[in-house]
């Protein structure tokens, strides 16, 4: 009992100084998110977010933790093309660019009170029993952010990504499953902090002259399943972005992320029924309650809904199977303390299409 | 025991990873934001202050530009209300055909032959200090024609400006010479309204003249005229900075900008010279 009790004592400081260690290595967020940054643009890592590594399900190019492509029963090819962003100042440009533009128009422009932010990504990837190989000629991501209505600062990025991944998977026995994935990626981005009197100065070429990285990774991950329990429950755990980068660069730095996740089966009549959750650590979790996630996702026939919740923000998603093509709506919202200090909803509406053979 | 004691060593590093301080660059990066936010909800007095304090500390040009910004933002000047006057920026063309089509020396030239045609005594050398204070006047108000849409700042926000104006006094950036020049302008047509505000005041002693009662047109070697002659050189300076750092900004644009400046110059020159020697 004693010895019990010691235990916990121990397991309790540990858990709370890596909270303390995480909340000390919070950083002013006027950069942009790392789930942008170094996120999967696909439907499910979307609608389930990082809940995507406790399941293998949908329709993207390979699942999230690679563990999951030793159970891969078929070989099969899929692609997909996912876009989707939450730019709420597209109008106001438009007008302006169209010399229709009123003051009101540059007002909103200079006075936002949040980021805004665009993804999309075409890829497409082969799957087969222990092994998979998906390549992405175009990954794009933007995000910018305008402040101080004086004179306005404006921190800009876009980025557009190559990248080829590789999963090799095996089962070890006693219904544990490892997998890891071996990923490159070619960065070509621009990535600024500027004022408005930079843009408009003559010699401002150098403003969106742009940058590459190049990175390699390997990713780790096991599975452990119950196949003969009623409710198949399973655990995994991963590791993410994990590997070496050709040059430092703050929006896309090499920093590991740590996923512990667990899913269950409940027997239902109809479909397939999966409910899961994850936690993710990495040097930016800031608050003890962001790295945990509870998702689901039901699929009946050629429809399949799925969602997911963390400590601010939720998404769900819609796609439905028509022979071998697929679409799918995805929509996710996130409360954020704006740049004002007021609480906003962030919401963002992403459009998915796809085909597996 | 032994998987007690690994805990140790784990806690130790946990324990020292805590304790990392964050990084002078970031907690510098930090106060700037803050003072973006502080600035965005409208307390630009609190945003004044804590970047008086960063600069004291942080170099970097965006810590001058952040407080040139809360300056400006105090008195009024906003860069959202003027951006398409700045990206469009044209100098005036300042030449004798064009001082001479001026309203304002098109007036006084009425004004000096109306007198003329009906005086006995002319008074040459008074009428020549008009004739070059006109163009001078003239030369200055195509600048201010072309300054129209900038607002004139008078008081605590004309202060407010002047402090805006010489934190961005040698900028690194062009950029920074660009929001400089803003400021300059705004400056400018400050000076040239209170200028042009006693101009007409001149004006209109000169048409309520009437040559029937007697005397000489001319004008009498007031406190006024030698403020004229003050406020002229300043106007100058004011120019020739704000011209240069529009010139750093669009280099394509120096020769036209060179050459409205040095027309200017000549004929505030010529009234200088005419203004010291009617007073001796």
């Amino acid at each position: 009992m004693r010895g019990l009790a010691r235990e916990i004592l121990l397991v309790s400081i540990v858990f709370v100084l890596i909270s303390s260690l995480m909340a000390s290595l919070s950083i002013a967020a006027t950069s942009a998110p790392r789930d942008l940054t170094l996120g999967i643009s696909d439907e499910t890592a979307k609608s389930l977010g990082n809940v995507c590594f406790a399941t293998d399900v949908g329709a993207q190019a390979m699942p999230c933790n690679p563990a999951f492509i030793a159970r891969e029963s078929n070989p099969n090819f899929r692609a997909q093309i996912f876009a989707g962003n939450n730019i709420s100042y597209l109008q106001d440009v438009s007008a302006l660019l169209a010399g229709d533009g009123s003051q009101d128009n540059v007002h909103r422009l200079f006075n936002q009170t949040r980021a805004s932010q665009m993804e999309a990504n075409l890829e497409g990837g082969y799957r087969r029993p222990t092994f998979g190989l998906a390549f992405s000629p175009y990954r794009l991501t933007y995000y910018s952010f305008v402040r101080n209505s004086s004179l306005p600062v404006i921190t800009l990025l876009a980025a557009q990504e190559q990248s080829l991944r590789a999963q090799f998977g095996s089962y070890i026995g006693n219904d544990w499953s490892w997998g890891v994935q071996l990923r490159g990626v070619r960065r070509t981005f621009i990535s600024k902090t500027f004022t408005l009197t930079d843009a408009l100065a003559e010699d401002n070429r150098g403003l969106l002259e742009p940058e590459r990285q190049n990175a390699f990774y390997i990713e780790p991950g096991i599975l452990k399943e119950w196949t003969e329990e009623r409710w198949r429950p399973q655990i995994t755990f991963a590791v993410t972005q994990f590997g070496a980068v050709d040059r430092k660069v703050e929006d896309f730095p090499a920093s590991p992320q740590w996923h512990a996740g667990a899913a269950i089966h409940p027997p239902v009549g109809l479909g397939n029924w999966e409910i899961g959750t994850d936690i993710v650590l990495d040097s930016k979790t800031s608050r003890w309650t962001d790295p945990f996630r509870i998702g689901s996702s039901y699929e009946l026939g050629m429809t399949k809904i799925s969602g997911s919740a963390g400590a601010s923000d939720y998404a769900f998603g819609f796609q439905l199977r028509y022979h071998d093509f697929t679409g799918g709506l995805t929509y996710t919202s996130q409360l954020i303390d704006n740049w004002l200090g007021e609480n906003e909803w962030v919401r963002t509406a992403f459009i998915q299409f796809g085909f597996n053979i | 025991m032994k998987n007690q004691l690994v805990f140790i060593p784990l806690l130790t590093a946990l324990l020292l990873g805590a304790c990392t301080p964050k990084s002078d660059q970031h907690a510098s990066k930090d106060r700037l934001e803050q003072a973006y936010r502080i600035m965005d909800k409208g307390d630009y007095d609190e945003a004044i202050s804590q970047l008086e304090e960063l600069s004291k500390e942080d170099t970097r040009p965006e810590v001058r530009e952040a407080l040139a910004s809360a300056y400006a933002a105090r008195a009024g000047i906003k860069i959202e209300n003027y951006w398409g006057f700045l990206a469009g920026f044209q100098s005036p063309k300042v030449s004798n055909e064009q001082v001479q089509n001026t309203t304002t020396v098109v007036r006084i030239a009425k004004v000096l032959n109306s007198a003329n045609s009906s005086q006995k005594k002319t008074d040459s050398d008074g009428q020549d200090t008009i004739t070059k204070m006109a163009q001078m006047f003239g030369a200055l108000q195509l600048w201010q024609d072309r300054l129209n849409s900038l607002p004139a700042v008078r008081g605590g926000a004309r202060k407010d400006l002047e402090r805006a104006w010489s934190v961005m006094k040698d900028h690194e950036k062009s950029g920074g010479h660009l929001y400089r020049a803003l400021l300059g302008l705004v400056l400018l047509k400050s000076d040239l309204t209170s200028g042009f505000d006693g101009w007409n005041k001149i004006e209109l002693k000169l048409k309520d003249y009437d040559p029937a009662k007697g005397g000489n047109l001319t004008l009498q070697c007031t406190a006024d005229l030698n403020a004229f002659g003050d406020w002229s050189l300043g106007v100058l300076v004011r120019l020739g900075d704000t011209v240069e750092d529009i010139s750093i900004a669009f280099p394509s644009k120096r020769p036209e900008l060179a050459g409205a400046m040095k027309e200017s110059r000549r004929f505030t020159r010529e009234f200088q010279r005419i203004q010291k020697g009617a007073c001796e």
